[in-house]
């Protein structure tokens, strides 16, 4: 189980934390771009992995399909807020002596709140260059103590971390009118939950986004088709048992993602899939498939 | 450069703006402008060019936007302004701090400049003359040309086009 624990641990943090929505922005990670102030975004996207690929005779099947929805609120022209509400549904499929059990729960998670600000701020006609770092907590508001059967779940299985959670990090942001480059970097500081802390998670992510359409700007506001291709560097630290480091657990991921995302003046649509280009894990564990994102964002 | 033109009537006191904003370079972003701008008293409706960088404002027949209320909706929506450039209709009055431009209707007046004369917000001695004629014969003119900020006084209007309405 440990090794469908870290598999667990090391994707649902990724998960969530990809979602962060300004402005035209990327599709697994963040922006610096504005959010005017008064006025509210939403973003809902859905995003589903499965990991199938079990050498074991448990043959064990995951799949977590999570439905983050993010409300954004620009406090001011520097200040936004982010509330961060996720939805789960997580499956394991197991052989067990007596035949194919499923554990899992499904329900809404640890709702996450963020703050970022603008201290860097570049504009140019057409052109902008935005810094911006970020903190924020995330309350354990999931349900962290379901049991079925077999017992109680084990903490990826869970809905939610049990313990408050800690996050910071910056953003880097330069857009032109046919394209748009985001950079950022981030630290979740996991603290212990029953006797079972997860190990922080530091994250590197690149974007870049290049206008497919229209080739030439017609007269108002034409809708932009946007290819983009991200890169998603994830690193966990072992977890911890008890106090006792796990070392079935941590590890480095490496996703490249190819999207498209469709920019219009009040929505954007958007799809991605998310490739493991790199799985350095710290034990045999069974690595993740792709992960298939997709999504809207409007303006209020 | 994104602009903001403000297109109006004949009798509006202000019948063009242009408002360059800097920073906006996607048309999600275009809607806190469109938003923030159209909030602005006076501002009837706001249409965007994108390409060129233009938004067309229809103001309300009442009352003409304040440009300094245009800035701060620009930065509210989280961009930087940039130059302001109007139309305005008035008729010239000489004072001893210089030829101002009263706007008909409002209280609103601009002092008259010269771009490219080394005194800030003042004039050159030829197009000082023909403004100060043009005062003394309460001539309705059309001035188009960029707004400065005047250190709390009336703004300044650079006279980059002079147009006489009335014969």
């Amino acid at each position: 189980m440990r090794r469908w624990s870290f598999l667990l641990q090391i994707l649902l943090p990724w998960l969530l934390a990809s979602v962060s929505p300004a402005s035209a922005g990327p599709i697994t990670t963040n922006t610096a771009l504005p959010v005017h102030e008064g006025e509210f975004v939403i973003r809902v996207q859905t995003k589903l992995t499965r990991a199938t690929d079990d050498p074991s005779p448990a043959d064990r099947v995951l799949s977590v399909w999570a439905v983050p929805t993010v409300l954004v609120y620009g406090a001011t022209e520097r200040l936004t807020l982010f509330g961060v509400f996720p939805y789960f549904e997580k499956r394991l499929k197991v052989r067990t002596p007596n035949g194919r059990e499923t554990r899992g729960d499904s329900g809404m998670g640890d709702i996450r709140f963020l703050a970022r600000y603008t201290v860097g701020q570049w504009d140019k006609p057409q052109e902008t260059v935005r810094l911006a770092p970020f903190l924020g907590l995330e309350a354990p508001t999931g349900e962290d103590d379901k049991e079925d059967a077999l017992g109680r779940l084990p903490p990826g299985l869970q809905l939610g971390s049990g313990s408050w959670q800690g996050i910071f990090g910056t953003i880097f942001t330069w857009q032109r009118l046919a394209w748009e480059f985001d950079a950022s970097a981030s630290y979740r500081l996991n603290v212990d939950a029953k006797d079972f802390e997860p190990g922080d998670v530091t994250r590197f992510d690149l974007s870049f986004q290049y206008r497919l359409t229209p080739l030439e700007l017609a007269d108002g506001v034409p809708s932009f088709l946007y290819a983009v291709a991200e890169s998603n560097l994830v690193w966990q630290e072992k977890d911890k048992l008890s106090g006792s480091r796990d070392d079935n657990s941590g590890g480095l991921t490496w996703f490249l993602s190819p999207g498209l995302q469709y920019v219009t003046e009040r929505f954007i649509v958007e799809a991605a899939v998310q490739l493991p280009a790199l799985q350095d894990l710290n034990a045999q564990v069974l690595g993740s498939d792709a992960i298939f994102t997709g999504g809207f964002r409007m303006n209020f | 450069m994104w602009t903001a033109t403000v297109a109006a009537s004949a009798q509006a006191e202000v019948s063009d703006i242009e408002l360059a904003v800097n920073g906006i370079a996607c048309p999600f972003c275009v809607h806190g402008i469109r938003k923030k701008v159209g909030e602005v008293d006076g501002v009837k409706n706001v249409d965007v060019n994108l390409k060129d960088g233009i938004v067309s404002i229809l103001p309300s027949a009442a009352a003409s936007p304040d440009p300094e209320a245009l800035r701060e909706a620009v930065k509210r929506a989280g961009f930087s302004a940039g130059e302001l450039r109007i139309t305005a209709i008035g008729t010239l009055s000489v004072a001893d701090d210089g030829v101002r431009l009263n706007l008909r209707r409002t209280d609103q007046v601009y002092y008259l400049f010269e771009q490219g004369v080394e005194a800030p917000l003042s004039l050159g001695p030829k197009l000082q003359e023909r403004l100060v004629e043009l005062g003394k014969a309460n001539t309705t003119v059309r001035v188009t040309g960029v707004l400065r900020s005047n250190g709390g006084a009336w703004p300044g209007l650079s006279v980059d086009t002079l147009e006489r309405l009335d014969e």
